[in-house]
């Protein structure tokens, strides 16, 4: 491996005696108190004892642990990989990383059955007649080239798309930079937008919610303990904390709202009526933070304004017949917010996930400014972004100009009519996990030509016409950004673990970099002058230039031997205080930021049609849809029902009962959009008209060693979106059930 | 407990306050241990060849719910009920406490699995399969099982074993940090401690002496070495 052959290896012995057959049987005849192990103290441990048949023979082995930084969600954790003999054999924490502290989740984990796949794509693949077969990287990034050079001067550069997901800083910048001097607008992440995006809209600026010492947090279906992967260690220690008060309000009795010190059950898409409510309240018996309200917000008083709108429009007893939630808790919530400092409302995902989401979201913000914890520590704080990435300058041409300045085509839901000329997809598989995948991969089939970046075969991969084989994660070097919310500053990385890459892949950038080369001469130097190592070292530089104070090291090649050799480098910080604005318009010129932009969430389907609600969730080992072709993971999809192989569905036990289905029964769970067969699991803690049902499962099979398990339940939601930023609302479908 | 005579009695404690029923401890242990998958038939039937698992239970009636999470795996009992039935000792208590299998000697008459209280002992229906691919995943330190034989957790005893070599190596005595299992490494809240039951300054035998604990099925005295500290609401 290239880099770490001098530093960054542990436990590098060489085991050097050979073991035979004939000493083995020795000792095991000897060895009256088994040979299981326990008597072995003298002899060299750590050889092959494969007992199958025929018995193969010891072997010595070198063992090295290289440090990495896992890619499967957003959380960014530190890994450890045990390799024998330059292959990697087992996963495990990296004790020294501030993200996870040496825990790794489920999906972290099964990193490796992702590497190993027996549908590993394992060199580039042309679609020719339906059928795919392999193509050198030269031919194939020549064909992406041309195609792209006369498409640019056919109906222009606009025609290209792109769709790309989590990619890292460098890869991130490399990526812009490409379709700027191409010249598309057309540039997609294909995610539900955050929290963090909803603070931009309501305060201009990133904001995250500072944990770590605040005394008390309302969590509005934050997912704290059922995402981010190993992140969830820094949540699970803080929940145990005396002076720390968590209340998990969600629909749904997740393991934030289990693991919570108090769970506020309440009806779907209802959260930002709950936390106006909770405003009434604390307005009316003055439980707010006047003196924050009236030195940093605007629109609070007057008769347009926040302080009428609320106590007018939201009394406890509406409140709590559209929410659920009783009078009285509502009354307590405001009591609390009033009372413990600093505390913070967070605006979660799930909440977000409906027609209403991101009014929602602007209405717990207003919560925020009410108990003044906008831009103080153990409330909102600003969010310090990663340094930008050098990937040298972007020389756009007229025809880039134009390119960029036409308008964009409507992801994420597209629309049939509007088909691209060329399609490329980095590092998601919208074929499988985005609203309406049939639909998606209609759309892809109009699309001429479909370039995948897929190292393993997924749905979306399979639509393409080409498939440009990136390295996976276990073979790349890629920078791993982290800061505020885990109070570190510094850069994980991502490194190759291996001897050599597993397959004939490439990485990303210098993919990128190879069809830009082959992009006729006008393109041609601009768009092909970086290489990925290079500019992630040059990441690294400018990183240690910047930070250099805080993260001790000597010179910058002492602080990438550290990075290399401990998977990244970081310091404790102190939250960005000073940078703050603290700033809250309660009637924001922008629909998105105004709290009056609220209104009650809508649902696809009937009430009489469809009685139920569908509550569509991610269990941890299948975050962001992937994890799904995970053997591992498929076989323990959850400890919460006992479920194998298969995409259950949660039923309160009394609903169950009036259906007629018991526990392990098969069901169709069918809406406006589509129908799925599930298993019915008797969940007592369900609400009685919530059907509950985990996402990232029914991936289609590409091998037969890994067979498909259970039901997409990305094909029965319906294609509602938010009314403000248009993001798919996952939570927004009813359905209705009976045995199948 | 018993005497340890200056020896290691391994344990462990969970402690039910911090497990989130992740199962971090499942996907650990079928790496670490070459655990077979079986087939999506078989694991629906519950055959699955799993050494730890985690119940989680829903206590109460709609909306008023208790749920908890509990990781099971083998006790290694310092007084075991499976080690008494086994007619060719093939199960057996070591002196460092570990229940252990001799996989080469057990002639799958299952009279362990039985005995067990626990049901923490799993039996090999079949010879392992893994696909081609994934043989590349076997961890080298543990052995394959053969059809026909009981298995169950060993604590990761191999690691205990590599630990010991590499004290041998650096020519000292082995500290209890040197030894853990792979779910106890890799628990993302930190819920599970691992170490010497019989050293009364370690993290884990204060653990377990600590008020608010309990062993599974104490009263049949068998005297597990898997403490549960008891959840607790707080004050």
């Amino acid at each position: 491996m290239k880099g770490c052959d001098s530093v960054g290896i542990k436990n590098d012995k060489s085991r050097t005696k050979i073991i035979n057959r004939r000493l083995f049987l020795t000792l095991m005849a000897g060895g009256a108190a088994g040979v299981a192990g326990f008597k072995f103290v003298n002899l060299p441990f750590g050889k092959v004892l494969m007992i199958r048949d025929p018995a193969p023979e010891w072997r010595t082995y070198v063992e090295k642990d290289v440090f990495t930084t896992c890619q499967l969600c957003s959380a960014s954790c530190g890994l450890k990989v045990r390799t024998v003999d330059g292959f990697p054999v087992s996963i495990s924490g990296n004790e020294r990383h501030p993200v996870n502290h040496g825990g790794v989740c489920p999906k972290g984990l099964a990193a490796l059955q992702s590497y190993y796949h027996p549908a590993r794509i394992h060199q580039p693949m042309l679609k020719k007649d339906g059928k795919f077969s392999p193509i050198s990287w030269d031919e194939a990034t020549s064909l992406v080239g041309q195609r792209l050079a006369s498409l640019r001067t056919s109906t222009g550069p606009q025609d290209a798309c792109f769709i790309f997901e989590g990619a890292s800083e460098v890869t991130r910048q490399a990526l812009k930079k490409f379709t700027d001097v191409y010249g598309t607008p057309n540039v997609f992440a294909m995610g539900s937008p955050s929290a963090s995006t909803v603070n931009s809209f309501c305060f201009g600026e990133d904001y995250y919610a500072d944990l770590n010492h605040s005394r008390l947090v309302l969590s509005f279906g934050s997912p704290l303990l059922d995402a981010s992967g190993g992140a969830f260690y820094a949540h699970a220690e803080l929940l145990r904390k005396k002076e720390f008060q968590f209340i998990q309000i969600e629909p749904r009795r997740s393991t934030s709202a289990a693991k919570a010190d108090e769970w506020v059950n309440l009806r779907p898409g209802t959260e930002g009526a709950l936390a106006l409510g909770i405003a009434h309240v604390m307005i009316q018996e003055k439980l707010y933070d006047a003196r924050f309200v009236s030195e940093h917000t605007t629109g609070f008083e007057g008769p347009t304004g926040f302080k009428q709108f609320v106590l007018k429009n939201y009394l406890p007893a509406t409140v709590s017949t559209t929410t659920g939630v009783p009078v009285e808790k509502i009354a307590s919530l405001a009591k609390l917010l009033g009372q413990i400092k600093p505390s913070v409302a967070i605006a979660g995902s799930l909440m977000m996930q409906h027609s209403n989401g991101v009014a929602s979201a602007v209405a717990v913000n207003a919560l925020n400014a009410l108990s003044g914890s906008i831009g103080s520590v153990g409330g909102l704080l600003k969010q310090r972004k990663p340094l930008v990435a050098n990937v040298g300058p972007s020389a756009m041409d007229n025809v880039a100009k134009k390119g960029l300045a036409s308008k964009r085509i409507g992801l994420p839901i597209p629309s049939q009519e509007a088909a691209p000329k060329m399609l490329f997809v980095y590092n998601t598989n919208p074929g499988y996990y985005s609203p309406q995948p049939e639909a998606f991969k209609s759309w892809m089939r109009k699309i001429p030509f479909v370039v995948s970046f897929a190292n393993v075969w997924d749905e979306t991969a399979n639509e393409a016409t080409l498939i440009l084989p990136e390295h996976h994660f276990l073979d790349r070097w890629q920078d791993a950004p982290q800061n505020d919310p885990y109070s570190f500053l510094g850069m994980g990385i991502s490194q190759p673990v291996s001897a050599k890459p597993l397959a004939d892949t490439k990485h990303i950038i210098d993919i990128l970099a190879a069809i830009g080369s082959k992009s006729g001469e006008e393109l041609k130097g601009r768009l092909s002058d970086f290489k990925s190592e290079e500019l992630i070292k040059s990441y690294f530089e400018k990183v240690y230039q910047t930070q250099s104070g805080s993260l001790k090291a000597a010179s910058f090649a002492d602080f990438w031997k550290e990075v290399i050799a401990s998977g990244g480098a970081w310091s404790a910080i102190k939250a960005d205080t000073a940078s703050l604005s603290r700033k809250f318009n309660f009637l924001s010129e922008d629909p998105a930021a105004s709290v009056h932009g609220y209104s009650a969430s809508t649902f696809a389907g009937e009430a009489k049609d469809y009685p139920f609600h569908l509550y569509a969730y991610e269990p941890i080992s299948f975050s962001g849809g992937t994890g799904g072709d995970m053997p591992w993971l498929l076989e323990n999809p959850t400890t919460f029902v006992d479920a194998r192989w298969t995409t259950w569905i949660e039923v309160n036990p009394a609903t169950a009962k009036s259906l007629g289905i018991a526990d392990g029964d098969s069901v169709i769970v069918e809406s406006t959009a589509g129908k799925m067969t599930v298993v019915a699991k008797l969940v007592a803690s369900a609400q009685p008209d919530i059907i509950s049902v985990p996402l990232g499962l029914g991936r289609r099979s590409f091998s037969k060693e890994v067979p498909s398990a259970g039901a997409n339940a990305m094909d029965v939601l319906s294609p509602v979106r938010d009314t403000i930023s248009g993001a798919f609302a996952l939570q927004a479908t009813r359905v209705k059930v009976r045995k199948s | 407990m018993s005497e340890n005579k200056g020896k290691h009695l391994w344990g462990m404690v969970i402690d039910l306050n911090k497990c989130t029923g992740c199962g971090a401890c499942i996907t650990a242990c079928k790496s670490e241990n070459n655990l077979p998958t079986v087939s999506p038939d078989e694991a629906t039937k519950g055959r699955v060849n799993d050494w730890i698992r985690v119940k989680t239970v829903e206590e109460g009636e709609y909306p008023n719910i208790k749920t908890r999470y509990m990781p099971l795996l083998c006790n290694h009992c310092d007084n075991p009920p499976c080690t008494k039935v086994c007619p060719v000792r093939a199960t057996y208590k070591n002196d460092e406490g570990i229940v252990a299998q001799v996989y080469p000697r057990c002639i799958g008459c299952r009279y362990c699995t039985v005995a067990c209280p626990y049901s923490v002992k799993v039996f090999n229906w079949y010879a392992p399969e893994f696909p081609e691919e994934y043989t590349k995943t076997l961890n080298p330190d543990v052995s394959v099982r053969l059809k026909g034989v009981v298995e169950k957790c060993t604590f990761c005893h191999h690691r205990l074993q590599k630990a010991k070599e590499q004290a041998t190596l650096e020519k000292r005595e082995i500290k209890e940090e040197d030894y853990q299992p792979a779910c106890v490494q890799v628990c993302p809240p930190k819920a599970m401690t691992f170490g010497d039951l019989g050293n009364k300054k370690s993290e884990v035998a204060k653990l377990a002496a600590g008020t608010n604990t309990m062993r599974l099925l104490e009263e049949l005295g068998t005297e597990p070495k898997v403490i549960y500290i008891l959840e607790k609401d707080k004050t």
